[in-house]
């Protein structure tokens, strides 16, 4: 397998878009061959992620449009769908698809417009990553199925649901304090614990700023070997390892409120790199919900099932913390078009490790990891990168 | 598959909750799969299920997808012979607190009608507290 690399990323601001699928994702593509210096000619697939077109525009078999609106023709271009982690899934192959010598040049990115569907439809869309025939008929929504994670974390570990609920406010006020010095963030506004204890509650006991936002957006990366990238580029980004794990329905998970597909897809991530969490100087993880940032640090080894809520408290996973967590805003913050979320993280710790992440900055920042869950669980993919100069 | 949808619809509306357990291991089984995920043989057969269980966790949803009219109680209930079911807890929403945790219920069902993307109406199992 050769060494893979990320030369170019780019994304659109995050938020409300009037722009279509498909210009939003060739305004995100824009720039991440800009970034990569590679015209879109030397392009030889493309890696789309995108889950909910169908119901957004009544689009399907979105990836040829994707390859064609960047003024290519036949170059193989495949749809990648894991609910949430879509993105993430779609480098992961990209990635691999390069390594194995497949292609030399290839693009992975995302695009998604989940405003134009409107909360209620949007929450049913939503909820179709569920089982559909054994938990879907029930109404469960991805707040709910949060939120009954929630109600176990606080069993299993004795934390007070009070306790949790308080330390839970901390990381919606850290995620959008990190977000406002974002400028691509959805939500660029500091708020307090008060904001989010004063804000409708969407499923006990998460409340609206417990959950991250309907978002639209685009991103893109550009991926080569390693042997190109540092002809190419002054500051090639590796990707060191990789891991995806699944665990089908929620009805099947036993281990909650840890998560086995995180445990699988972070251990191969893990071992393919050769690094340990304490290697890892930022991460971007999957908070849709502020429960899920808890429960994917534990799961990601940076601390002890059960910790994961004290350390916000102790400021761990602040911007100058042990271990700087979502600087970028987060799910949160920064916003989550479903589609292209993997794909800004991976932006964001490609702009870490090149030192080019302005006011969100983690100081000296060398490796960094991506985490993305789809699904109620069933889905999650890791991706750990590291300066390649 | 030896329990297909239809059939555990059926099944259930006629008062039985059915599964399937692993001939091999003696796992039982759900939601239906080909295979066992315990020992991976395929010499599944359908078994009835307590219609009684536990609460493992629960939520209010206050938001609720087109199709469904909030608030509503989802809880996943944890079954003596291992699997685990979702379904809608018949209490006052309002009232629900981190005390139903662990309670023991019964377990009934409810015709769902679904939407243009459900592939038609459904079940969801009801779940009442044992008083």
């Amino acid at each position: 397998m050769r060494e893979v690399a990320i030369i170019g990323v780019g994304m659109t601001k995050f938020g409300k878009h009037e722009e279509t699928l498909l210009e939003m994702f060739g305004d995100a593509v824009e720039e991440a061959l800009l970034d990569a210096k590679v015209s879109p000619k030397e392009i030889e697939a493309v890696f789309f992620g995108n889950c909910l077109g169908g119901f957004e525009e009544g689009q399907m078999n979105i990836s040829p449009f994707g390859a064609s609106v960047l003024g290519l023709k036949d170059i193989p271009t495949t749809r990648f769908e894991c609910a949430c982690a879509t993105a993430t899934v779609a480098i992961r192959y990209a990635s691999l698809s390069v390594a194995s010598g497949c292609h030399d040049i290839v693009l992975a990115g995302g695009t998604e417009k989940t405003l134009v569907m409107g909360t209620p439809f949007a929450t049913r869309t939503f909820a179709m990553a569920s089982d559909s025939r054994y938990e879907g008929f029930s109404g469960i929504t991805f707040p709910g199925a949060f939120a009954m994670m929630a109600m176990l974390y606080s069993k299993q570990y004795g934390i007070p649901l009070k306790t949790l609920k308080e330390r839970m406010a901390m990381i919606a006020v850290k995620n959008h304090r990190n977000g406002a010095k974002n400028p691509k963030a959805h939500f660029r506004k500091e708020i307090t614990i008060d904001d989010v204890y004063n804000s409708m509650m969407v499923a006990d006991p998460l409340q609206l700023y417990d959950c991250c936002p309907f978002t639209d957006g685009a991103s893109a990366v550009i991926i080569t070997t390693l042997e190109k990238a540092k002809k190419l580029c002054p500051k090639p980004v590796i990707v060191a390892g990789t891991g995806q794990g699944s665990a089908g329905s929620l009805l099947d998970q036993k281990d909650l409120p840890r998560l086995r597909a995180r445990e699988v897809a972070a251990r191969e991530a893990y071992k393919q790199a050769g690094l340990t969490p304490k290697d890892i100087d930022v991460c971007e993880l999957h908070d849709c919900f502020t429960i899920a940032e808890i429960i994917a640090s534990e799961g990601l080894g940076f601390f002890d099932h059960g910790k994961g809520s004290e350390a916000v408290e102790k400021g761990e996973t602040d911007i100058g913390g042990k271990i700087p967590i979502n600087p970028s805003g987060g799910l949160k913050a920064r916003g989550h078009p479903i589609g292209a979320t993997g794909a800004a993280q991976v932006y964001t710790i490609v702009k870490q490790l090149r030192e080019e992440a302005g006011d969100f900055q983690v100081d000296g920042a060398k490796v960094g990891m991506v985490d993305t869950l789809g699904g109620d669980f069933s889905v999650v993919c890791n991706l750990i990168l590291k300066r390649g100069w | 598959m030896k329990l297909r949808f239809i059939d555990y619809c059926k099944h259930i509306k006629e008062g039985k909750l059915v599964g399937l357990k692993c001939e091999d291991c003696g796992n039982y089984i759900f939601p239906p799969k080909s295979y066992c995920p315990n020992c991976g043989e395929d010499r599944l057969s359908k078994a009835e299920l307590s219609k009684s269980g536990k609460i493992k966790t629960f939520t209010v949803v206050r938001v609720a997808p087109e199709g469904f009219t909030p608030p509503y109680i989802v809880a996943i209930v944890e079954l003596p012979e291992g699997p685990q079911v979702m379904g809608n807890l018949d209490y006052d929403p309002d009232k629900a607190g981190f005390s139903l945790l662990g309670k023991q219920v019964d377990i009934g069902w409810k015709s769902v009608a679904g939407d243009r993307y459900s592939a038609g109406e459904g079940v969801a199992l009801t779940f009442s507290l044992v008083t």
